[in-house]
């Protein structure tokens, strides 16, 4: 059955694969579509998995010369300890809060240049960062000012010989004894967006307080106490109502000024959501216009060919053929013609959805359900498209088609 | 005395054309046996081509009876005549009608596709039949690739393949030179003679002669029947 239906496709190559086009562009649609969508989606989630979907970030923002007067005039000093602590005693839907500082000290006599960050002793245990060798940092290395520190693989790895645990490391004059490596985090990420997360690999975590105080030039006076606040609520329902406490907290304390940026993980995913929502209208409108042309297309060509073939019908027909019969066979065929145009787009499509990627910088993923949406689609529309034409050609007069020249 | 094969009675056919009805065929009784082979002959319009294709299930009268095995056919389904054009019933044309995409196997198979009958038993058959009609050497030829003579025997083969009770040629040799048309109608002999009524419509005397029945028709009417 299929091969006879095959072979009748093959009758008008170039006729078949015309009518095609839409369909294969339909397809290219949804499977560019999907597969953008899905791109995104698992980079978002990949994302949130490592800030954490719990977790509420405070990030200090760097002032304008203008908001820096402002600044001044109203003694906010930026983020600090102090609201960290108003956050932890001033939401009850906050479990923990942590913090960490950006430090603009460098490793002496070691050749490469790590983030070196001093953290709160729970930084790691809200970042779910996982230790490969030795200890985090804990509470009593805050409170006795420990000279210790934790490596990231890939300082640790650089450092070579250095970088063993119990060896000393030189922050600017001070020497730090290693204490723990953590485990590689899996994956590269690129710091650009604000809800990037930092790469661990590259990083040196000291106890808050023990770093050396910065030098105190006229720039660096405004320099916020700290870069990064985290808090951790107490479950997934209440982030967003923590999330307008926390800012109703830091607004009283840094009278309005607008040095830090709530930053909520969930909240983002939501709003990528919603983009990728308006994006995913757009494309499947272009790509369910074109299905519809190119459904249109298979009708009018299956049209044509049942007019062509009365004669073949009658035969069939006479010969024994059913009214049922008859429709399988047409269906049969345009559902072949609207699966070969799916897999033609499927194939061009994924070729466009590598080559958007590689120029473009779009994260995609091609999944199984990229590719099997549109496939299950063109099969739809092959059957929709089909059907009247199908039913046309049972519905003949067989004796009328027998005389049809 | 064997039994009917088919009983038409007072079988009346009309078209209509707008407000008029055009009568076609207006009251034929006829009885046909398993081992009749009737030509039916017949001036051009007369309605030959109407008849048969009633008989072969094909289309349905518009008033009168007709039984097939005892089976009243104008009130069966359309899935049960086709199944009963399939198994009992063998067409052949004047202009062959083979089904141009296929080769001569798969034209001869195809009754059985439509039968449901099992793959192997359809292969094995058609095989045969295709052998019976001397194609053995152009099997896999599509219809383009064969004379008018080949694909009259590859139609005959489609026809036969299954063991039809009945085969219903319309004008089969209308196409063939004489010669041609002798060794098919030495075909229809044959099936015959295996036991395969035949209803034949012809223009030729000549090949009329090769029934032991011809039927006049005019004007939708049995105007003389010789046996
Ligand atoms: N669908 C139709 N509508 C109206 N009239 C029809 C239709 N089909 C056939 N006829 C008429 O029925 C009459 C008988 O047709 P039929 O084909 O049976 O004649 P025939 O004896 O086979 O003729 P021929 O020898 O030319 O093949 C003709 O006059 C034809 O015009
Ligand atoms: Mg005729």
């Amino acid at each position: 059955m299929m091969k006879i239906s095959f072979r009748s496709l093959l009758q008008h190559k170039l006729r078949a694969s015309l009518s095609i086009f839409g369909i294969i562009c339909g397809v290219m649609a949804f499977l560019t579509m999907i597969s953008i969508g899905e791109g995104a989606r698992e980079k978002i989630i990949h994302q949130i998995e490592q800030l954490g979907i719990k977790n509420i970030y405070v990030r200090a923002v760097a002032l304008t010369e203008d908001q820096k007067l402002r600044a001044d005039e109203h003694l906010s000093k930026g983020l600090s300890v102090y609201d960290a602590d108003r956050i932890r005693s001033g939401c009850r839907y906050i479990r923990d809060v942590g913090y960490l500082k950006e430090l603009k000290q460098s490793l002496r006599d070691s050749g490469i240049s790590p983030q070196i960050v001093a953290i709160s002793s729970n930084y790691a245990q809200l970042l779910n960062i996982s230790i490969a060798q030795g200890r985090f940092i804990r509470d009593s290395d805050i409170r006795y000012k420990s000279l210790i520190c934790v490596a990231g693989d890939e300082v640790a790895k650089s450092l070579g010989a250095k970088g063993k645990l119990g060896s000393h490391i030189r922050i600017e004059d001070q020497l730090f004894k290693i204490v723990g490596i953590l485990s590689r985090s899996d994956k590269e990420i690129k710091q650009s967006s604000v809800m990037s997360a930092r790469n661990h690999n590259q990083m040196i975590f000291i106890p808050a307080g023990t770093q050396q105080p910065e030098a105190q030039t006229a720039q660096k006076k405004n320099e916020a106490e700290l870069t990064e606040i985290v808090a951790q609520t107490i479950n997934t329902d209440v982030v967003v109502k923590a999330g307008s406490i926390i800012a109703r907290i830091l607004d009283v304390s840094h009278k309005n000024i607008d040095d830090y940026q709530i930053v909520i993980p969930q909240e983002l995913l939501r709003q990528a959501e919603k983009t990728q929502s308006t994006f995913n209208i757009t494309l499947g409108a272009i790509a369910g216009i074109s299905l519809l042309v190119g459904g249109v297309g298979i009708m009018n060509i299956m049209l044509a060919t049942v007019t062509e073939r009365t004669k073949e019908i009658g035969v069939r027909r006479a010969i024994g053929a059913t009214q049922q019969d008859i429709v399988v066979q047409f269906l049969t065929e345009s559902v072949m013609l609207t699966v070969i145009g799916g897999i033609a787009g499927i194939g061009i499509g994924a070729a466009a959805v590598r080559i958007v990627s590689a120029f473009a910088g779009w994260d995609t993923a091609v999944t199984l359900f990229a590719i099997a949406v549109p496939l299950l689609m063109s099969v739809l529309v092959g059957i929709f498209f089909g059907l009247y034409p199908a039913f046309r050609a049972a519905k003949m007069d067989p004796v009328a088609a027998l005389r049809h020249e | 005395m064997t039994p009917d094969l088919i009983i038409l009675a007072q079988i009346t056919k009309q078209y209509q054309m707008g407000a008029v009805q055009i009568p076609v065929l207006q009251g034929i009784d006829l009885r046909i046996h398993q081992n009749d082979f009737i030509a039916i002959m017949g001036p051009s319009g007369s309605g030959k081509s109407t008849l048969l294709h009633i008989i072969g299930c094909l289309d349905r009268p518009t008033s009168g009876t007709y039984l097939l095995e005892g089976k009243s056919m104008p009130d069966v389904s359309d899935k049960e005549s086709s199944r009963i054009r399939a198994t009992h019933i063998g067409f052949v044309f004047q202009k062959f009608n083979l089904i141009p995409t296929l080769n001569v196997m798969e034209n001869v198979e195809l009754p059985f596709l439509y039968a449901d009958i099992d793959v192997e038993i359809a292969k094995k058959q058609a095989s045969e039949a295709i052998h019976r009609v001397g194609l053995t050497d152009r099997i896999y030829h599509k219809p383009s690739e064969l004379s008018g003579g080949e694909m009259q025997r590859a139609a005959i083969a489609r026809a036969v393949a299954i063991r039809p009770k009945i085969i219903l040629a319309d004008e089969p040799t209308g196409n063939l030179d004489s010669k041609t048309g002798r060794e098919i109608l030495r075909l229809f002999e044959e099936f015959h003679s295996h036991g395969a009524a035949i209803i034949m419509v012809t223009h030729d005397k000549e090949v009329a002669s090769f029934a032991k029945t011809i039927i006049y028709l005019k004007d939708g009417k049995i105007e003389d029947k010789i046996s």
